[in-house]
């Protein structure tokens, strides 16, 4: 049959299929992914791997910033003050909402933007043990390397902040039964040297100018190494056996007095002390701006946030405290000062005071939003909790209301901090001159029209939330707690000042005075439900008098299962 | 060693790959053999012979086989006792013929096609031209039934009515046969016969599809269920899932949601699987081939499918191996019958509308609810917002009472720009306001000459959404083409191509998060769907779905999936069977959503801004396409021996191929937003992105089945499988399985009682079968590359030279030790069949072992950094069982025709019995000796009755708010004063408890048929019996989030201190503590559903026939019309959850032709 030929050359050719497929048809690599061993090869890579790293850059966009904090009382108690903050079951456990109710993902401990994470330090080892790998000099290398410890010591910072004492890793772990996993917990100054050697090689690094814009700069470098030993000098000067502050805070003065004495920067105004305070934080460009050491930058259709819409809402609000530490024109405080009006009426309350006030609180006359022009404070949910809106960074403008469309940039770094860690510093160290108060904090006072600070002419405030701290010290903090007002520092700096029981003060969970003729005022709909005390101070949170500051509070909990797994790591007192 | 490493044992792979070889090398061999014996068969005329005191008939048989040949001669002439010797080599037949006839009494002679009849001498062989017509018990013509000389090929098929001529041999026996029929012998005679066949029904001779071919049913030893085309026929489906629900124990049909184009997901027996990282167990699929060939089911049109088959053991499935871990389901299309051209129509208009719906609350309800609320709030320091006015309470009511006269908001006085709405809105009606239409036609065309058969069809359907702004059109288009042709008696081509097109429009919400949602979040009844100056109301962040319905922009779905497989069988001898087939399939998806801005308006008119969620304008585009290959070459041997010795044996080889590649384009700010080009835009950077992946499997197996004199069944399979998803050194897997079976109706004494037991046989069987892991979803690098660490690419949100950074990130902890997970099945099954097989089933028992599942094999220290890499650390066991009882009868005059087949299965005991992950027992995660499915919760006692009473008792790990009179009283289970989690181990659960296990059990299907005369009546009956849920929705919870989760009617019913024993607490925004898992919450989801209700009626032959017509069939079908449940009807029992588009249930109106 001639029919058997097809059969044969039919079956020879689905033996050929099957015989020519070999082991290789199994073998499948990646079609589109970087994997690691062909990666960094040249500064490009080295570059694209360290740009993962700027989405942990501590830019300051306001939003509820301070809320765990004596500044503020937004409307939802924050829980660690609330003393209803409970231990996570595990470092992946998210805090709902402040609930005490915990959801796995990624832990950020409400307020703070730190976590038991140890996924950006991961990140940073590999690289510190895969970057020699690229064909460029040394001094390029360097440079990439500068940028990963920057972060790196930030990273770890954060921490020491949040726990205390932490387990400090700096390799890069591919053996999980390795014993590194398993050690305890270093001590926190042990750390914090590692932190600032890692902050004294970027500075050396990270050139002044990058090879990329928006990169790090050594200025930025500085920047955070000043901010880091402000806070670890002081924290160590005002809590017991915390170490020798002496190389911190001379550190953290070396390195602002590199940035201000580069010349590089300088605090911004127009010469419109009533309105440049507030423009700085409402500006579409950033990268040219004076004060702006390392600025977030955003651009139309290309990056854009939705924070301008947010803030003023989420029933956030300045504390009666925070209020209360403005000056009056005359640079004295309310309890010294003849000019201040006392608070009985909203209005009565901004007269005579620094120019800060108007420029950080809505108040008559502020447009809140294309022509909605404030002239009661507005209270509710969407607006403030307490009466005194907070509007550093919330514009008018309908364009940048927009939801998810504004251009507007964050400052990462600005001048203005840097002068305020160079004057707390030298005053730390008792070498605060009255040269340095006018190059630091007397700038900022220029731009707003207040009295300069003259040492020979101060006064201790009778009022003064630090009764025992010397005069200067005392002023310059009010300074930095007015110039920083909603920018993150605040709970930071208590504790560095181990001033936690601040929080008991009453007045900071107390609003504005709503005296009934005020209330008369306002449609009903608004106030019906607002609750004042004896005085007629808004009563934010109903159920309590005070909050209650407990040492404990100081540091964080470890989560739970960090230490079922570890029993080399201890629980923090009082957890 | 936990990082990569390639470098280590290169042994396994050599060993592995020896065993291809020899593999491939038995195949070529019995291909080789095969050539052989066509080369010495074909030719034959002449046979080689050795027997000694052969009975005759032996002869006769050894010499058909040996040549080609076929005798023909009557049983009861030639005596057995005639014994011959004989002992010749290469001679013709017909010498050998004349010597052993020689002398016997009988002679032959030779017909056309190498026929022999044997007859007495004297006797001429007298060829009568037989007649006859084949019919069913109801008279109706058996078109293309086979008819042909016993034990010859010779034979011809019946035509369009019926009929047939055949010449064969005076008092020759004739064979009748057709597919589902019982066969009929009939003595041939020039009288024309008039010959009836009956249905098989479950019958002996019921032949199933197995893996790589068929079996007998009588003859199965594994678990396996068959459906027929006849169930899915008779009433319009959504897509096949939708026709197979409730059907076979232990097949779970998934609706998922009632949205066009949503896709049925499949389950077989609860088998379920744990993904690393995950505390939710994961649901398996089974693996669905459609004419052998590994395809989507929700992409192929129900009317095409001929039957269903699902393998559920692992002895059935295992020759499927390395995909058949949780089942196989194998899916056969129709295929064309000889005979003349048929053209069959059928074509049905649905009507539909959601099954069960949110009962949202009235606008006097939801202001005393919220302010009652807020008022919780500030009474103990938790959520509070602002509160309804009493204006606003005034004003609404003056529009609930009478809204023709009354606005449906007023100017804020605190912001005059904006409403205060206090309309009474109720949002479901305006969504979901009546019904939606669903069309479909089918057209098929089918038939074919002696050697030829084709089929050739087209559907179209065609499904409006339920959701009526939302205007959705799904469409799905479905040609195929299948032909077979016999170019010789021992080669046979067939090829089956066919194509699903799929056009899905929804609205673009579902870009912006708010689409598929049955009810939004932030919905008020108060807010209207106008504003009172005539605008679209919203003023907010998520405004009303009606405004972005229809301004948004369109959500457009374009897919193609286009299947050719081309098969070549070769039947080089009797016995053997070579099939390969070659399978190349294309889907591609082509999906363009586009976002439009719009404005939203304040009071009269004013100006708020743009709609936050869809501005900028955008377009963006994403193109799917995959390639996928797969081979199959296998190698059939069948033969009985001695008549006693049943023996097949299977050898094949399975390879497959797949290549995805996904890349996607988004533009912002587009020149014109209503034109959404992807060119046409003003973006400096638009984004692109893309991913490409490859994977590969093969497969070597081998099924042996031996069954002796049909009483003892033995089936033995092995598989040996490689994948591309893990390391070189773990890449293969081989897995065994053996089943056997016993008929016992079969054995000799039960002759007495055959004609009641029909049937009955028990049968058990043990495999193990290989899991490669697959995750569900879309090929990923991730997915496809499972053991290689990869540095995922992205950018950051933070301007480098002007453009968001693109990064390249750090690399995964991999481990690549890990394998293919296995599960062991064990089944224990009987198969009965009573009085002419009016009453049959099958139950079966059943032991599954799911082993070393990869999950994340211990808990490591968070200072890692990095996720703890999965590995094969986990042990599953579940048992369940199945039952189906079938009972049919008729009554004598053949009119009317009644059946009723019950389903009946409970599966998902499941227990963790192996998991390293979770070293404290945490309650939060998966712990040994835990049944999937377990809720810890709190014991309710009923409400605090005072504040002092709230606050005497310490909740405050539950919730920081202060507890008040009206809150839930947990009991102290463990008396230490305080109400809380305790470390949240199994140890120490604090005052949690185990409150009850949310795994349905007892799932059951009833389906009734009643047919007379020309009426059919068809209802299905599906449920579940026992199966509870903690409801953590707000549905249930009001305010559960926050102010801007709308309660339902049914939260109404809480706690005041005139109503003390509401169902539920006090009304809180977030009421955490008052949510808890809790036993008095666990809601009882049992239900019976009336699927499906269908009256036809069959237009009768006589009237029908004038007009050229076959058959009509008119007919009514009602879906999912009744539920009995005693679950609260904001959900629907059979998909349990909130907030899932609604299902339908719907009138249909149908039309079946066949010309």
């Amino acid at each position: 049959m001639k029919n058997k030929h097809i059969i044969y050359l039919v079956s020879a050719l689905v033996l050929t299929i099957i015989s020519c497929k070999k082991e290789g048809f199994l073998n499948r690599l990646p079609l589109s992914n970087i994997s690691p061993q062909t990666f960094f090869k040249n500064e490009t890579d080295l570059q694209l791997y360290c740009n993962q790293y700027y989405s942990n850059l501590p830019a300051q966009t306001f939003l509820r910033a301070d809320d765990n904090s004596d500044d503020k009382a937004n409307q939802t108690i924050n829980p660690l003050l609330a003393g209803t903050y409970t231990i996570p079951p595990a470092a992946s456990a998210t805090d709902i909402a402040g609930t005490g109710a915990y959801s796995a993902g990624t832990a950020t401990i409400n307020g703070t933007g730190t976590n038991y994470n140890f996924s950006l330090i991961r990140s940073c080892n590999f690289f510190l043990s895969n970057y020699n790998k690229a064909a460029v000099s040394d001094d390029v290398k360097n440079i990439y390397v500068g940028e990963t410890l920057f972060f790196r010591a930030n990273d770890y910072w954060k921490k020491v902040k949040a726990f205390g004492d932490v387990p400090y890793i700096n390799t890069y772990i591919t053996d999980t039964t390795k014993t590194v996993l398993y050690g305890p917990r270093v001590p926190h100054q042990q750390v914090m040297d590692s932190v600032l050697k890692d902050l004294n090689f970027a500075v050396k690094s990270i050139p002044v100018t990058p090879a990329q814009s928006g990169r790090i700069t050594k200025y930025a470098a500085l920047a955070l190494k000043a901010r880091i030993c402000l806070w670890e000098g002081t924290y160590r000067k005002y809590n017991a056996n915390a170490g020798d502050p002496a190389p911190y805070l001379n550190a953290a003065v070396e390195a602002a007095e590199e940035i201000i004495n580069s010349g590089a920067f300088s605090i911004y105004t127009t010469g419109k002390p009533q309105s440049d305070y507030y423009n700085l934080f409402i500006q579409e460009e950033l990268q040219s701006n004076p004060e702006a050491i390392l600025p977030m930058r955003y651009l139309a259709s290309i990056l854009t946030n939705d924070i301008t819409r947010q803030l003023g809402q989420n029933g956030d609000g300045y504390s009666k405290n925070f209020v209360r530490s403005f000056l009056c024109t005359d640079g004295l405080p309310y309890s010294l000062s003849p000019l201040y009006k006392g608070d009985n009426t909203p209005d009565d309350e901004v007269t005579n005071r620094d120019p800060r006030y108007s420029q950080q609180i809505a108040t008559r006359g502020f447009d809140l939003l294309n022509g909605d022009i404030i002239t009661l404070p507005r209270i509710g949910t969407t607006n403030t909790s307490t009466g005194y809106q907070c509007i550093k960074g919330r514009s008018s403008s309908l364009a940048a209301w927009n939801a998810g469309q504004s251009t507007y940039d964050f400052f990462i770094f600005r001048y203005a901090e840097t002068l305020l860690i160079e004057a707390e510093a030298k005053a730390e160290f008792g070498q605060c001159t009255q040269t340095v108060l006018d190059n630091t904090i007397n700038k900022l006072r220029d731009r707003v029209g207040m009295p300069h600070m003259v040492i020979a002419a101060l006064v201790k405030d009778p009022k003064s939330d630090f009764p025992a701290l010397p005069v200067l010290l005392d002023e310059i903090r009010r300074e930095r707690r007015i110039e920083l007002g909603s920018e993150g520092f605040r709970l930071d700096d208590l504790k560095r000042w181990h001033a936690g029981n601040l929080i008991n003060n009453p007045e900071t969970i107390l609003g504005m005075k709503l005296t009934p003729a005020l209330k008369a005022q306002y449609p009903a709909s608004q106030v019906s439900n607002i609750i004042v005390d004896a005085n007629n101070y808004i009563r934010v949170y109903p159920n309590i008098i005070a909050r209650t500051w407990t040492d404990r509070l100081y540091l964080y909990p470890i989560p739970t299962q960090e230490l079922t797994l570890n029993s080399n790591i201890k629980q923090n007192p009082g957890w | 060693m936990i990082f990569l490493n390639h470098s280590k044992s290169v042994k396994a792979r050599y060993w592995l790959f020896k065993f291809l070889v020899i593999m491939k090398l038995t195949i070529t061999l019995i291909l080789f053999l095969s050539f052989q014996a066509i080369a010495n068969v074909y030719s034959q005329t002449k046979v080689t012979l050795d027997m000694r005191a052969a009975d005759i008939k032996k002869v006769f048989s050894a010499m058909e086989q040996q040549s080609n040949y076929h005798f023909v001669y009557s049983e009861r002439k030639i005596p057995s006792s005639k014994k011959v010797d004989i002992q010749v080599k290469d001679t013709e037949v017909k010498d050998v013929l004349n010597n052993i006839l020689s002398n016997s009494g009988f002679t032959f002679s030779e017909l056309a096609n190498h026929l022999i009849v044997i007859v007495p001498v004297g006797k001429t062989v007298n060829v009568l031209k037989v007649t006859g017509r084949v019919v069913d018990i109801k008279g109706e013509p058996l078109i293309g039934a086979t008819v042909k000389i016993k034990g010859t090929t010779t034979g011809t098929q019946t035509d369009v009515n019926g009929n047939f001529t055949l010449e064969a041999p005076d008092n020759s026996l004739l064979e009748i046969s057709y597919i589902g029929y019982i066969t009929k012998e009939e003595i041939a005679s020039d009288k024309p016969l008039v010959i009836t066949l009956t249905i098989n029904g479950t019958s002996l001779n019921e032949v199933v599809v197995v893996g790589y071919g068929t079996q007998k049913k009588v003859n199965l030893t594994g678990a396996i269920a068959t459906v027929g085309s006849e169930k899915l026929d008779s009433r319009p489906l959504v897509n096949l899932g939708d026709g197979l629900q409730g059907l076979i124990p232990n097949l779970d049909v998934n609706m998922n949601s009632g949205q066009p184009g949503t896709k049925s997901t499949f389950n077989v027996r609860g088998i379920t699987t744990l993904a690393p990282g995950s505390t939710t167990p994961t649901i398996t699929s089974p693996l669905v081939l459609v004419d052998g060939v590994a395809r989507d089911p929700n992409l192929i049109d129900p009317n095409d499918v001929a039957s269903v088959t699902v393998l559920k053991d692992a002895s059935s499935a295992a020759i499927y191996g390395s995909r058949a871990a949780n089942g196989v389901i194998l899916i056969t299309t129709k295929t064309g019958k000889k005979g003349p051209p048929r053209l069959t129509y059928s074509g049905s208009y649905t009507t539909s509308r959601p099954t069960q719906l949110v009962d949202q609350v009235n606008s006097d309800d939801y202001i005393k609810m919220f302010n009652y609320a807020n008022r919780s709030g500030l009474a103990s320091g938790g959520y509070t917002t602002s509160p309804f006015t009493e204006k606003d309470s005034l004003m609404a009511a003056a529009y609930r009472n009478d809204p023709a006269n009354n606005p449906t908001g007023y100017p804020d006085p605190g912001n005059p720009k904006k409403y205060r709405y206090v309309g009474n809105t109720d949002w479901m009606k305006v969504l979901y306001p009546g019904w939606a239409p669903q069309q479909q036609h089918n057209l098929s065309l089918s038939g074919g000459s002696d050697n030829t058969t084709y089929t050739a069809s087209m559907g179209y359907y065609r499904q409006n959404g339920l959701e009526k702004t939302a205007n959705q059109v799904f469409e799905r288009y479905t040609p195929a083409l299948k032909i077979n042709s016999d170019i010789t008696k021992w080669l046979t081509l067939n090829l089956n191509m066919s194509m699903t097109h799929i056009d899905n429009d929804q609205p673009a919400r579902t870009r912006i998060n708010q689409g598929g949602a049955w009810l939004e979040s932030n919905l008020p009844p108060v807010m209207p769907v106008f504003n009172p100056d005539g605008h679209y109301a919203g003023q907010g962040n998520y405004t009303n779905p009606v405004a972005v319905n229809d301004l948004s922009g369109r959500d457009k779905d374009d897919q193609n999936d286009f299947w050719t497989t081309g098969r070549i069988i070769i039947k080089p001898v009797d016995h053997l069977t070579l099939t390969a087939d070659y399978t190349w399939n294309k889907f591609t998806q082509f999906t363009k959503a586009n976002l439009i801005p719009f404005n939203e308006y304040g009071v009269d008119g004013t100006l708020l801004g743009l709609f936050p969620w869809t501005n900028p304008s955008q377009v963006s585009e994403n193109r799917a396409n995959n390639t996928y290959k797969a081979l199959n070459t296998f190698g059939t041997y069948e033969n009985t021996f001695a008549k006693k010795h049943y023996f097949k044996a299977l050898v094949g080889i399975n390879q497959e191929y797949q290549h995805y590649t996904l890349s996607n384009a988004l533009a912002k700010n587009l020149i014109d937003p209503n034109l959404p080009a992807i060119g046409s835009n003003s973006d400096s950077k638009p984004t692109v992105g893309g991913v490409e992946t490859e994977s590969a499997l093969i497969g070597t197996f081998t099924r042996l089945n031996y069954i002796y004199d049909n009483r003892y069944l033995l089936e033995v399979n092995a598989r040996y499988d490689g994948t591309s998803r893990f390391e070189p050194n773990n890449r293969y897997s081989f897995s065994p399985s053996v089943s056997a079976g016993w008929n016992i109706a079969e054995e000799s004494f039960m002759t007495n009682v055959k004609g009641t037991i029909n049937q009955l046989k028990v049968r058990a069987s043990y495999g193990q079968l290989p899991d490669q892991l697959t995750p569900p979803g879309l090929p990923s690098s991730v997915s496809q590359y499972p053991y290689i660490a990869t540095q995922a690419t992205g950018t950051v949100n933070y301007l480098i030279n002007g453009q968001p950074g693109i990064t390249v990130g750090t690399p995964l902890l991999i481990s690549p030790t890990f394998t293919w997970s296995k599960v062991q099945t064990k089944n224990l099954g009987v198969d009965f069949s009573l009085f002419n097989d009016k009453i049959s089933g099958s139950f079966d028992y059943f032991i599954i072992n799911n082993k070393d599942i990869l999950v994340n094999s211990s808990q490591l220290p968070a200072v890692l950094g990095a996720a703890t890499p999965p590995s094969n650390s986990a042990d599953l066991q579940s048992r369940g069982w199945e039952l189906s009882l079938n009972y049919k009868n008729q009554s004598p005059d053949n009119k009317l025709f009644y059946s009723a087949t019950l389903s009946l299965a409970n599966n998902s005991n499941t227990r963790v019995t192996r998991y390293g992950g979770n070293p404290t027992n945490a309650l939060n995660d998966y712990r040994v000796g835990q049944q999937l499915g377990d809720q810890y919760g709190f014991v309710n006692t009923g409400y605090y009755k005072t504040d002092a009473e709230a606050a005497a008792v310490d909740n405050s790990a539950l919730s920081g708010y202060k507890w008040l009179a009206g809150d839930i009283k947990y009991a102290d289970l463990n008396g230490d004063g305080k109400i809380d989690y305790g470390t949240g181990t199994t140890a120490n659960p604090g005052d949690q408890k185990l409150i009850g296990n949310s795994t349905p059990h007892y799932k059951f299907g009833l389906n009734l048929n009643v047919s007379y005369s020309n009426f059919d009546f068809t209802t299905f009956f599906q449920g579940v019996l026992q199966h509870r849920f903690y409801p953590n929705e707000y549905v249930f919870y009001a305010f559960r989030d926050d102010e801007y989760s709308i309660p339902s009617q049914l939260s109404t019913d809480y706690w005041t201190p005139q109503n003390p024993n509401a169902f539920f607490p006090r009304v809180r925004f977030a009421g955490g503590g008052n949510e808890q898992p809790q036993d008095k919450y666990m809601l009882n989801a049992a239900y019976l559903r009336v699927k499906q209700i269908t009256l036809g009626y069959t237009l009768p032959k006589l009237l029908i026939s004038k007009i050229k017509v076959q058959r009509l069939r008119f007919y009514v079908t009602g879906a999912n019309l009744f539920t009995f449940t005693p679950l609260n009807k904001n959900y629907d029992p059979e998909v349990v959850g909130f907030n899932t588009y609604p299902l339908n249930k719907s009138i249909s109106f149908g039309v079946q032709a066949t010309l």
